[in-house]
């Protein structure tokens, strides 16, 4: 059997060309929040064996800020990637991490937000239309986006995206599970356990358990069903 | 607040609302009662579930609930006035109206840009005049922006 190159794996697979970082381009690593130990054979397994999907993050400062990306973006991002290929054999590219710095939130980065239904926003407000276009040419078709919060303070993310710009939004300072499960609701339309019949009510180990903070036994669980979704998403791609 | 649905308890405890609709589709007196008696000055309730019942009776458009709102408005922090702005907007009526207008001078300027939005909403000859004055007149650039943008 003959022995591909990381480049011509990387190159193949999820297209990156190129001067490769093997920390961001195949490891997937934007942050050095969360320290651990990264196998590069693991990872060159996981690319050329198993679905993916590719997922752009922003992070939204005040105008003119000289703050960087969100501090705990990493952890975030290993949380997710630990439930999905644990439970679901699925894992997340990481394509990329902007800041932006525009003021497009304006001094607090809060969201003027409508209704936070699961999947598209009938009727998004000039603001959400204005986020979700951010990071497009990032590479990824699904964006996550870091901001303050939105109207309604209680509030820690939404799933809600304006029609053809797939995204979610997640709360600085939020559950180390909030990201992977707005991400969950994106990808395979996964709603909270009360209102998925194929999950129980009190499934509080799961990660779209509505109050991801209070989630139990973690890391969080999914199960087969929801799996199944994530799988069977049109932006689950195989190498 | 013993009375409400259990879809409306679901939703008035969680972090990421995503079935506010349904509930506000659903239109149970219940829930209304019992959202309503969360802004009573009095009710011992978290300051996390009353903000959940303020974004809930915008939606459901209860211009009664206005007044009790615009009492409350003093007590609330930034983010929490912000939450109050947008459901007086989505109320509507003379109370919510002059709540808006008095936000629109808030000493928050991101208050000022929620503000802005609302007027828009509200629509009213008194909205549409202040909408023009904060796009002349307000000290910062992103809220005579917000201003601009929605007249």
């Amino acid at each position: 059997m003959s022995t591909l190159s990381v480049k011509t794996i990387v190159s193949n697979c999820v297209g990156k060309i190129g001067p490769l970082s093997i920390k961001r381009d195949v490891l997937g690593v934007y942050g050095n929040d969360n320290p651990q130990t990264r196998s590069l054979t693991e990872r060159l397994r996981l690319i050329q064996t198993a679905p993916f999907v590719r997922l752009a993050l922003v992070t939204i400062r005040p105008a003119g800020s000289t703050q960087g990306q969100y501090a705990n973006l990493q952890r975030d991002l290993d949380v997710a990637n630990e439930v999905w290929q644990r439970d679901c054999g699925a894992w997340i590219y990481c394509v990329g991490s902007a800041v932006d710095n525009t003021g497009v939130l304006g001094n607090n980065v809060v969201l003027d937000q409508n209704a936070c239904p699961l999947g598209v926003q009938a009727n998004p407000t000039a603001e959400e239309n204005a986020l979700f276009a951010l990071g497009r040419n990032l590479g990824a078709d699904v964006v996550g986006y870091f901001i303050t919060g939105s109207t309604n303070p209680n509030l820690g993310g939404c799933s809600a995206f304006p029609q053809g710009r797939r995204g979610f939004w997640s709360g600085f300072n939020q559950s180390q599970n909030m990201f992977a499960h707005e991400l969950t609701h994106v990808i395979g339309l996964n709603p909270h356990p009360a209102d998925d019949p194929d999950v129980p009510d009190n499934d509080q180990d799961n990660v779209m358990w509505p109050t991801p903070g209070a989630i139990t036994n973690p890391p969080p669980d999914l199960r087969p069903v929801q799996c199944s979704r994530v799988q069977g998403d049109a932006s689950v791609e195989t190498c | 607040m013993s009375s409400m649905s259990p879809e409306l308890l679901r939703e008035i405890e969680s972090v990421c609302a995503i079935a506010i609709e349904e509930i506000v589709a659903a239109r149970r007196p219940d829930d209304l009662v019992a959202l309503r008696a969360a802004l009573r000055e009095e009710a011992d309730v978290p300051r996390s579930l009353r903000q959940n019942a303020i974004q809930i009776l915008g939606r459901w458009g209860d211009t009664e609930s206005a007044a009790a709102i615009r009492l409350l408005l003093p007590r609330f922090d930034e983010r929490e006035r912000i939450n109050a702005v947008d459901a007086l907007g989505r109320m509507g009526g003379p109370d919510a109206e002059a709540a808006v207008l008095q936000t629109t001078e808030d000493e928050s300027p991101d208050v000022r840009r929620f503000a802005a939005y609302v007027l828009s909403n509200l629509g009213t000859e008194a909205a549409r005049d202040r909408l023009r004055d904060m796009e002349e007149t307000d000290p910062e650039d992103f809220v005579r922006a917000a201003a601009a943008r929605s007249r």
